[in-house]
C-alpha cells in the first residue's frame, strides 16, 4: 500500500486540517497520501482506487458539508461498481447537536450500498471533547492500516 | 487586519496557495481569533475549535502575527497600504446593531454582542456598571429582541443552570455578577413569524432540551409551519414539569412571541417595558412588557465614527479588499465567513495573475521599527494561551486574562508598562 487518496468535506476547514495531518503522518511512514477536496475529485476515479479514506464532517439538519453533496449526489446518480474498493472513514462531528456525526454515516451506506467494503470501524471526534482532532485521527488510521496490511 | 476567523481564513487559503508568500496578521488585542474567542458563546467550545486550524496557520514559515497592533492607532493605514502588496481589511462588525425606536433616558437596554463579549471575558468593560469593576445584574425579567442565533446563545445562557457550564471558559465572576441567579422569566420578541425566524433548529433544540426551561408561545397561527414552529409548538404544550429538575435550581419560563414588532422603551418604576404591536392586528392598544433589562439581539454595525480604528471608506486601493462581515454584513455563521475568505483568495490570486496589482513592496520589515517594542508575536500569545489554561478551575477549559496589563505582563517581559 504505497498510494491511499484522502478525500475530504468540509465547512469550517477542520476536516480538511485532519486530512492534512493524516497525509503528513502517513508520509512519515512511506505512504504517498494526496488529500483531495471531494468537489474537486471524480467518482470515476474511485473505480481506479484500491483504498481510499474519507474525512467528512456534519453540517445544518445532519447534512454532509456543500462541498461534499455534489460527490455524494454523484454517487447516487452514476451508481459506479465500487465492489473493487476498500475504504476507511473518519466523521467530525459536535454532540452539542443531535445530529452528531450524521454525515460520516451518510457517506459510508453511500459507499458500501455501490459495493465497497469498510476497513475497521468509522472513526468519530467530537469537538466537544475538546481533544485533538488530528490527534484522535492519527490514532485511529495507524490502527486501520494495520488491517490493511499483509497477513 | 484583524485575526478573527475571516482573518484567519483569508490567511489561510492565500498561505496554501502562496506557500512562500510572507503574510502578516494585525490585531488589535493582544490575543488572537476575535468573534471565535469573544463572540462564539462559551458553551459551545465545539465551534470554537477552529482556533486550532489557525494555531497551525500561525507555526507556519512566513505567517505572523502582530497583536497589540490598532491600524490607524498604532500605524496609519496608509503606512499598511504602502508595505503591502494585498491589504485585506477582516475588521468585522464590532457593534450591535440598536433597535432604532424611542428609547427613554432611563430605560436599560444592552447589546447582545455586549453581552456574549463580556461573558466571554472580554478585556475592557463593554456593560454599563453599577460600581468599581462589577457588572449590573440583568435582573429576574428579561426582554430579549431578535430571534436568530445570537438571541437563542443568549437565551441559554441565561437560563442554563451554574453548574451545567463544566467544559467552557464562560467568565465565572461575570457570570455571577450579572445573574447571580437565573432570570424567572425571558420574552422573546420577534417581528417575524416562527416560519421565518432566522436562528439554526439545531440551536433551538438545545436550547428548548435544557432541563431548567419551560417553553411557551405566542402569535404561533395555525398557518406557520415549518420546524421553528413545530418544534415550539411540541415545547410549549410540554407539561411545565415533565422533565427532572435538581431541587433548589431556578427554572427559566421563556415565551417567544412572533409578529410582534417593537415601538418604544419606556422607562417606569425602575423598570423598562418595551411596547410593541402584532403585525397581523391592528389592536388600539400596544402590548407591554415590563423587565430589568432588554436586550437586543438584531444584527451588528460598524464601529463608531470617534474610533480612530474603524476602517474608514478612503481605507482604499487597487490591492485593498475587504472580507467577512465587514464585507457582506453580520450575516452568517463561521463556515459562511469561510467560503467568502475562500471566494476572496480566489479573486486576489486572480488579480495578482492578471497582474492588475502590482507586488514588490517591502511588507512587514518596512513597519517593523515603528511597532517592535509593543508587538504581541505568535510566542507571546501562546504564553497567554498556556496561562489561561493553567489558570482555569477543574471543570472550566480556560480562564481569560480580562485585564489588558496583566495579558502584556504573561506576554513577556518587553511589554511591561508600555500601557
Amino acid at each position: 500500500m504505497d498510494r491511499i487518496t484522502i478525500l475530504f468535506g468540509t465547512e469550517s476547514g477542520n476536516a480538511e486540517m485532519v486530512a492534512d495531518d493524516l497525509s503528513a503522518a502517513m508520509g512519515q511512514g512511506g505512504i504517498d497520501a494526496p488529500v483531495v477536496s471531494m468537489e474537486d475529485y471524480s467518482v470515476d476515479d474511485l473505480r481506479s482506487q484500491d483504498v481510499i479514506i474519507l474525512v467528512v464532517s456534519t453540517y445544518g439538519e445532519g447534512d454532509l458539508p456543500e462541498t461534499a453533496v455534489p460527490f455524494f449526489q454523484a454517487l447516487r446518480e452514476d451508481k459506479p461498481d465500487l465492489a473493487g474498493l476498500r475504504f476507511a472513514a473518519f466523521g467530525l462531528g459536535d454532540s452539542t447537536y443531535d445530529t452528531y456525526n450524521l454525515g460520516v454515516a451518510t457517506l459510508v451506506s453511500a459507499l458500501t450500498d455501490l459495493g465497497a467494503t469498510q476497513i475497521g470501524e468509522t472513526g468519530h471526534h467530537d469537538a466537544d471533547s475538546g481533544l485533538d482532532a488530528s490527534e484522535l485521527a492519527v490514532t485511529w488510521v495507524n490502527d486501520v492500516l494495520a488491517l490493511t496490511a499483509p497477513a | 487586519m484583524g485575526s478573527g476567523p475571516s482573518g484567519c481564513y483569508i490567511a489561510q487559503f492565500l498561505a496554501k496557495a502562496w506557500p512562500d508568500s510572507e503574510i502578516t496578521v494585525f490585531e488589535s488585542l493582544p490575543a488572537p481569533y476575535g468573534l471565535v474567542r469573544y463572540g462564539v458563546a462559551a458553551d459551545h467550545q465545539g465551534a470554537k475549535a477552529v482556533t486550532r486550524q489557525f494555531d497551525r496557520l500561525f507555526a507556519r514559515r512566513g505567517v505572523r502575527f502582530a497583536g497589540n497592533i490598532t491600524i490607524g492607532r498604532h500605524l496609519d493605514f496608509a503606512q499598511v497600504a504602502a508595505s503591502f502588496d494585498i491589504v485585506v481589511l477582516a475588521t468585522g462588525l464590532p457593534d450591535d446593531r440598536e433597535l432604532g425606536v424611542p428609547c427613554d433616558p432611563g430605560a436599560y437596554v444592552v447589546g447582545a454582542g455586549a453581552l456574549l463579549r463580556t461573558l466571554n471575558g472580554f478585556p475592557s468593560p463593554v456593560l454599563p456598571h453599577i460600581a468599581a469593576g462589577r457588572s449590573r445584574p440583568i435582573g429576574s425579567r428579561v426582554v430579549i429582541v431578535g430571534m436568530g442565533n445570537v438571541a437563542v446563545d443568549v437565551m441559554r445562557l441565561l437560563s442554563k443552570d451554574a453548574t451545567a457550564f463544566a467544559g467552557s471558559d464562560i467568565d465565572d465572576d461575570r457570570l455571577r455578577q450579572l445573574r447571580p441567579t437565573p432570570p424567572r422569566s425571558i420574552d422573546t420578541v420577534a417581528r417575524s413569524t416562527a416560519s421565518e425566524a432566522k436562528c439554526d433548529l439545531a440551536m433551538l433544540r438545545e436550547l428548548v432540551a435544557l432541563p431548567t426551561v419551560d417553553i411557551a408561545v405566542t402569535g404561533l397561527d395555525d398557518c406557520d409551519d415549518g420546524p421553528v414552529a413545530d418544534l415550539l409548538r411540541k415545547s410549549a404544550a410540554a407539561a411545565p414539569s415533565h422533565r427532572p429538575c435538581p431541587p433548589g435550581v431556578r427554572r427559566t419560563q421563556i415565551t417567544f412571541h412572533f409578529g410582534l414588532v417593537p415601538e418604544a422603551l419606556l422607562a417606569r418604576e425602575g423598570r423598562t417595558v418595551l411596547t410593541a404591536r402584532r403585525a397581523r392586528l391592528d389592536q388600539a392598544k400596544p402590548l407591554e412588557l415590563a423587565a430589568d433589562t432588554i436586550i437586543t439581539a438584531i444584527g451588528f454595525t460598524h464601529g463608531s465614527t470617534l474610533d480612530e480604528a474603524s476602517p474608514r471608506e478612503h481605507w482604499d486601493g487597487d490591492h485593498v479588499y475587504r472580507v467577512g462581515w465587514l464585507s457582506r454584513g453580520a450575516r452568517g455563521t463561521i463556515p459562511e465567513n469561510r467560503k467568502d475568505a475562500q471566494r476572496l483568495a480566489r479573486t486576489i490570486i486572480a488579480d495578482v495573475e492578471a497582474e492588475r496589482i502590482t507586488t514588490g513592496r517591502p511588507g512587514f520589515r518596512a513597519v517593523e521599527a515603528s511597532i517592535l517594542h509593543r508587538t504581541v508575536t505568535f510566542d507571546d500569545w501562546q504564553r497567554i494561551d498556556a496561562f489561561e489554561r493553567r489558570s482555569a478551575r477543574a471543570d472550566r477549559c480556560r480562564q481569560k486574562i480580562t485585564d489588558l496589563g496583566q495579558m502584556l505582563a504573561v506576554a513577556g517581559a518587553r511589554h511591561g508598562n508600555e500601557h
